[in-house]
């Protein structure tokens, strides 16, 4: 019947789409979290101002964008190249 | 040089400064530094000391980092070449690698972060202790050398010994009974440089 073979595609797929949606969710996390390090990181540095200070918030922010970067590249990857 | 750090005992040495004035940017015991402030800070008010945990405290954890580094060039292809997990497609490792050094680049921020922003100062006029407990919490503590009661130094291991860092604990008559400077390096000059400072107070 087709719906069993539709319940049995689905069964066999299933571990790589909830890895799929898994993955996305922990991606998400990590950019929340980066975003939290940058909040933190510019808190941090007016509390004690130095001149390594701009170093460190370019830092945290280039880290938020690789955060980004990944989490869109993992997109892409999971869900339009069909691997 | 201010005054205040000639001690009149004479059986103390005079503290070395050299070019501790511009020291460097991650270093754990700045004596006097230029070009750092912080919040609410007075005119008149000097930072004498800057100090943070000691360099070498953070070996563990650069110790990992380089583990975890390590993993997605030796491990990762050990598992493709060997076919330990016959079920992942190759395209998977592709994936995982940069999510890997992304939580690992993460991991070594995290820490750098919080030894970086862990620091205690002391100035002419307070002491203040700011601790960076996870990225979520942080403690800002200060006291006037008024306040201060006593200070003493706790050092204790092969570690402590052989790199010379160790704790420096202020006890004070504030709402915050101890400071603890965590890891210090120098703690015997850093105790001697407060005594000072305390000195100078009493004088005044």
């Amino acid at each position: 019947m087709p719906t069993d073979e539709f319940i049995l595609d689905l069964i066999s797929k299933l571990p790589f789409i909830l890895i799929r949606i898994f993955t996305v969710i922990l991606l998400l996390m990590h950019l929340l979290f980066s975003v939290v390090i940058v909040r933190q990181t510019r808190i941090l540095s007016k509390i004690v101002e130095a001149k390594f200070s701009p170093t460190i918030q370019l830092i945290s922010v280039l880290h938020l964008m690789a955060s980004l970067g990944v989490l869109l590249f993992t997109i892409i990857y999971l869900f339009f190249l069909n691997l | 040089m201010p005054e205040i750090f000639v001690s009149p005992d004479s059986s103390h040495a005079p503290i070395k400064t050299g070019n501790l004035n511009k020291p460097h940017p991650l270093s754990a015991f700045m004596f006097m530094p230029d070009g750092i402030s912080f919040e609410n800070q007075e005119p008149d008010e000097t930072i004498v000391l800057l100090l943070r945990k000691h360099f070498i405290t953070n070996l563990s954890w650069l110790f990992i980092s380089f583990i975890l580094l390590l993993i997605p060039i030796t491990f990762f292809p050990f598992i493709v070449i060997n076919n330990l997990i016959p079920q992942l497609p190759l395209a998977f490792f592709r994936l995982v690698t940069p999510v890997w050094y992304l939580f690992t680049a993460s991991y070594i921020l995290v820490n750098f972060l919080m030894w970086y922003f862990t620091i205690s100062i002391v100035t002419t006029e307070r002491i203040l202790d700011i601790d960076f407990i996870n990225l979520l919490n942080k403690k800002v503590a200060e006291t006037r050398l008024t306040k201060v009661e006593d200070v003493t130094q706790r050092t204790g291991g092969f570690m402590e010994a052989f790199f010379d860092y160790g704790n420096v604990i202020v006890q004070t008559a504030g709402a915050e009974a101890v400071f603890l400077f965590h890891a210090v390096p120098k703690p015997q000059q850093v105790v001697r440089i407060i005594n000072q400072l305390l000195e100078r107070e009493e004088e005044q």
